[in-house]
């Protein structure tokens, strides 16, 4: 027997007691972190997103709007006797996918509750909604996704995703935070903090399967959320739906805007994409598939498309030719092959003839006067002094440089200058001799659609444009102020300029396809050429009627050939179609559906 | 010539009971939980039944003879080491272990079983006239020891298999040299260093530390030749208990081990037990949230919060006023079972009471290590305060025979 035994007992009970003791007074008494730490446990921070702003057309029809949509979510330390293979049936899973997600929810957790699938449309829950039921330890979480009434405008109007990490990097107001919608293109990220509304946060006592227990300190911590204002846009939903119908099948971009204001009426981007398609479920693979698509329709043509401007560039030169006095109106100059290629017409032309029929020496004489008018002999020291004016008088003109419009990714363009050809050639090395392809609207210039309708518009507003925009207002009424521009050119300038695109419409060019019968159009065409052996682009710019015009329009179809073809007859159906109405006959609309490039 | 029972055991033993059964039901109580204490679907409500039969063991145990202890000693093991057995083949696997065997009513653990009947056996074969300690006789109490160890763990029932080493106290106070628990202090702290540490640092430290040592002792060859043996010995403990780590155990419980170094690396993981038990002992403060006002354990964020983790629930709701009272009520307890087993006149009921006193000191040690995560998760009951039948029956069952043979100290024949 050993006495020792009871001692050791006695010992190892005491001290273990007070060690204990001592321990637990260290974490419950002098470390407050607990305290923390157990209230982050049990207080679940919870955000209302509110609704997302609408958008409305021009007639106040609605164009975006929200849809419910649904989460399945899942704890799986919840999931009893889980049926793998009739799940996998009423969810439309393969069982791949079904192993795959659940071996991404586990790795989560396996007793707090995550996404295992996501993005549910209505229809499909309303035939999951029985089901689940069969399916313990997984429940379903309603959230809201955008809805579109019609398949097209997908570039304009943007679409809407979760906030990515480099963007919230971005972000360094901290408007946003991991989870939030943000709206992607288009629109919807030109006006995101009108749309999004302010978030409310609720705070709610929770067990650990997230299971709500009801308000924390009587909700004196929550905060409602600000439903987003809804917005009404510019566009015409007849005219931009006709422009569509008649680009199917197409290449290219439609403008139309109202020159009076500057409003956009419509705006095609061919081809284009299905917005309901990127809202969603499909979300992934339709990226997937339509950023890979060979014809680019996630591009925004109208915007993003730089093309050299061609013919339609002659009227610019007039403009500006006929504001510094180089030119009058009977300012006459041979037709002279020798000098530049041209097609077959008068042997001379006067200016309105020189643009009714498109004449490249008249034009190239225009230039020649623009680019030497300090009659310095020396050619070398002239060229550059002139093409820094012209350089100059093209920006006026709104060319080479943003137009301002309320859409993010608008391209510049591009208008050569001083130190463009210096760079090529070298100082001095260079003369009119060199550059005169600018003239025609060839060469190194790059306009985009945009700058061109806009450009239409300064023509038939005879001087001046409004930024063109989409936004009309906003339902809180917080109106944009939109500026008004001058081109520096006299009106009776102008007048001259629209005569000859009148004339154009009348007997040059634009006479087969954009000629209606009791509409007072003026245009111009353009003929952008490609490589060899490719067809032209067709482009043409137009407004109507000649008198308060109300209606300017740039229509660009690639790949089409001439200016005339295609193009002009786009236009002359749009014009008739927002001029007339009902009562637009509509002659060449089955051209245009059936078109095919000569 | 019997004694009154121990009034101070019986009344620290009923109010531990008691407040066990309160922190059950805390455990398990919300707002909208509308049932009493008492209602049978609650765990409270099972555990009031167990209680129940507690009082009927107390009635049966003050009636039956208080020799049957020591009679029945080796068939009770017997039956206890049948009834592991058996439960390798008819039981019923609960979280990872199959312990449960189907007694048709309730559910029941013969492991729980196995520590009465050890304890009993083992204090038995001590208080023969003829036993002595030497080297035959290890050989049997080891035996006695390892057989049902062997067969918890082979249950996955590791952490009742702890409570066994803890008899070396019992057979210290019976006599067993100082060297033998001195080499079993060893080999533990050695288990604990061989979790910490790779076997390969451990063997190089003491390859290292024995080389110094034959140095030093260089012309005493005995001496160099115990170190050797102490050496190897000591070698092929930390290799076993690697191997037993990644093959033997089941790979939640070498996770369970693991997660103990580090448990905030993973806090939805497997140290999500350490930190939520943590949190919610922590959260408590001086005086607690108040009873049923717990935030924590009862909205489930502590796992297992009734059976192995009811420390918690005490914890939160009556802070550290509340546990420290509760560790002087345990203690106190078990310094007045020590009293009760010193004042005992023959050799089994003395070690009897020990063996008792080392099971109670285990399960307090090992399961409030654990709660405060300093030790591995391994699901071991607190006494008197977890959920469970069987471990509340059996506890009681050892402090009973306990008070029953302290009643009939003085009329107990002396076999010495």
């Amino acid at each position: 027997m050993n006495r020792h035994g009871k001692i050791l007992l006695q010992g190892l009970i005491l001290v273990s007691t007070l060690l204990l003791s001592i321990i637990l007074f260290h974490i419950q008494v002098k470390d407050n972190s607990y305290v923390l730490k157990a209230e982050r446990n049990i207080v679940q921070r919870m955000v209302e997103y509110p609704r997302r702003g609408f958008i409305y057309d021009r007639e106040d029809q609605i164009l975006v709007y929200n849809v419910p949509a649904f989460d399945v979510k899942v704890v799986p330390q919840e999931v009893k006797s889980l049926d793998t293979l009739h799940f996998s049936q009423v969810f439309n899973l393969s069982l791949a996918d079904f192993r795959e997600s659940w071996k991404r929810v586990c790795s989560y957790s396996m007793i707090q509750s995550s996404t295992f699938i996501s993005d549910i449309s209505h229809e499909e829950f309303s035939h999951i909604q029985d089901e689940m039921i069969s399916f313990p330890g997984f429940y379903v979480e309603e959230k809201i996704i955008r809805g579109y009434t019609y398949p097209f405008l997908a570039n304009t109007l943007g679409y809407v995703n979760e906030v990515s990490p480099s963007q919230l990097a971005k972000d360094s107001l901290r408007i946003y935070e991991l989870g939030d919608p943000i709206g992607v293109s288009g629109l919807e990220e030109a006006y995101d903090l009108i749309l999004r509304g302010e978030k409310g946060t609720k705070f709610r006592r929770v067990d650990v399967r997230g299971k709500d227990l009801g308000p924390f300190k009587q909700g004196v911590y929550d905060r409602a959320s600000k439903p987003g204002e809804d917005i009404q846009i510019t566009i015409d939903t007849e005219l931009q739906r006709y422009a569509e119908f008649l680009m199917e099948g197409k290449r290219g971009s439609v403008l139309a805007i109202e020159p009076e204001t500057g409003e956009i009426l419509a705006i095609v981007s061919a081809p284009s994409y299905d917005p309901n398609q990127l809202s969603g479920k499909n979300y992934g693979k339709y990226y997937d598939l339509i950023s890979s698509d060979s014809l680019t329709p996630l591009f925004h043509r109208p915007l993003m498309a730089m093309y050299r401007p061609g013919s339609i560039f002659k009227v610019a030169q007039a403009l500006v030719a006929l504001e510094l006095g180089l030119i009058d109106p009977e300012t006459v100059f041979p037709c002279d092959q020798n000098l530049i290629g041209c097609h077959w017409h008068g042997l001379q032309e006067d200016l309105r003839g020189a643009i009714t029929n498109s004449c490249n020496s008249y034009f190239y004489r225009v230039m020649e006067r623009y680019i030497y008018q300090d009659e310095n002999p020396d050619l070398h020291q002239s060229a550059p002094k002139g093409l820094e004016k012209w350089h100059k008088a093209m920006k006026r003109l709104a060319f080479g440089k943003k137009t301002g419009i309320d859409i993010p990714s608008e391209q510049k363009g591009y208008i050569p200058n001083v130190s463009y050809y210096d760079r090529i050639y070298g100082q001095n090395r260079w003369n009119y001799e060199t550059i005169y392809s600018l003239a025609i609207g060839e060469g190194e210039n790059l306009v985009v659609p945009l700058q061109m309708v806009n450009f239409a518009a300064m023509i038939a507003n005879r001087g001046y444009y409004y930024t063109p925009h989409l936004l009309r207002k906003t339902s809180r009424g917080s109106k944009r102020e939109i500026q008004k521009h001058s081109i520096h050119i006299d009106p009776r300038n102008v007048e001259i300029v629209v005569q000859a695109m009148r004339e154009v419409i009348l007997s040059g060019t634009g006479r087969y396809r954009a000629n209606l019968p009791d509409i007072e159009v003026c245009g111009k065409t353009g003929t952008v050429q490609n490589r060899e052996g490719e067809f032209s682009h067709s482009v043409f710019i137009s407004f109507a009627p000649m008198e308060s015009p109300q209606i300017a329009l740039s229509v660009y179809v690639e790949y089409a050939g001439e200016g005339a073809r295609a193009a002009a007859a786009i236009s002359g159906l749009l014009i008739e179609k927002y001029l007339k109405k009902e009562e637009a006959k509509l002659y060449y609309e089955a051209y245009v559906r059936n078109f095919i490039p000569e | 010539m019997s004694q009154k029972i121990d009034p101070w055991t019986l009344g620290i033993y009923f109010l531990l009971v008691l407040v066990g059964w309160a922190l059950i039901y805390a455990s398990e109580y919300t707002e909208e939980l509308n049932k009493a204490i008492y209602d049978p679907s609650l765990k409270s409500g099972k555990q009031m039944l167990w209680i129940g039969l507690c009082l009927v063991l107390l009635l049966l145990s003050i009636f039956v003879h208080h020799r049957v202890y020591d009679y029945f000693a080796y068939l009770l093991y017997l039956f206890s080491i049948i009834g592991l057995i058996s439960v390798l083949f008819w039981g019923v696997e609960v979280s990872g272990s199959r312990s449960w065997i189907n007694l048709g009513v309730a559910y029941f653990q013969p492991s729980e079983l196995a520590k009465y009947a050890t304890c009993l056996a083992l204090a038995k074969v001590i208080s023969m006239p003829s036993f002595r300690f030497k080297m035959s006789s290890y050989l049997g109490l080891f035996l006695l020891m390892a057989l049902p160890t062997v067969l918890i763990i082979a249950q996955g029932d590791v952490g009742t298999a702890l409570v066994f080493p803890a008899f070396a106290l019992m057979l210290y106070r019976g006599g067993m040299p100082s060297f033998i628990l001195f080499l079993g202090i060893v080999f533990v702290v050695l288990f604990v260093l061989a979790l910490w540490f790779s076997p390969l640092i451990i063997v190089t430290v003491i390859g290292s530390i024995s080389l110094f040592l034959s140095v030093i002792w260089a012309k005493n060859k005995y001496r160099i030749f115990f170190v050797l043996i102490c050496a190897l010995a000591s070698a092929g403990f930390v290799w076993s208990t690697d191997y037993v780590m990644t093959q033997i155990l089941k790979p939640y419980q070498t996770q369970r081990i693991q997660s103990l170094f580090n448990p905030s690396a993973d806090p939805l993981g497997m140290g999500w037990n350490v930190t939520q038990s943590k949190i919610a002992i922590g959260s408590g403060g001086l005086v607690g949230k108040g009873y049923l006002q717990g935030t924590q354990s009862r909205h489930d964020f502590v796992p297992e919060e009734s059976t192995d983790f009811i420390f918690c629930t005490l914890g939160e709701e009556f802070g550290w006023v509340g546990t420290t009272c509760f560790l002087l009520l345990f203690s106190s307890f078990l310094l007045r079972l020590i009293y009760i087993a010193e004042r005992q006149r023959n050799i089994f009921s003395l070690l009897y009471g020990y063996g008792v006193v080392c099971i109670f000191l285990a399960h307090y040690l090992i399961n409030l290590s654990m709660t405060l995560g300093f030790f591995p998760v391994i699901g071991i009951p607190l006494p008197f305060l977890s959920y469970g039948g069987s471990s509340l029956v059996v506890f009681s069952l050892m402090v009973l025979s306990l008070l029953k043979m302290d009643m009939h100290r003085t009329d107990m024949v002396l076999r010495i």
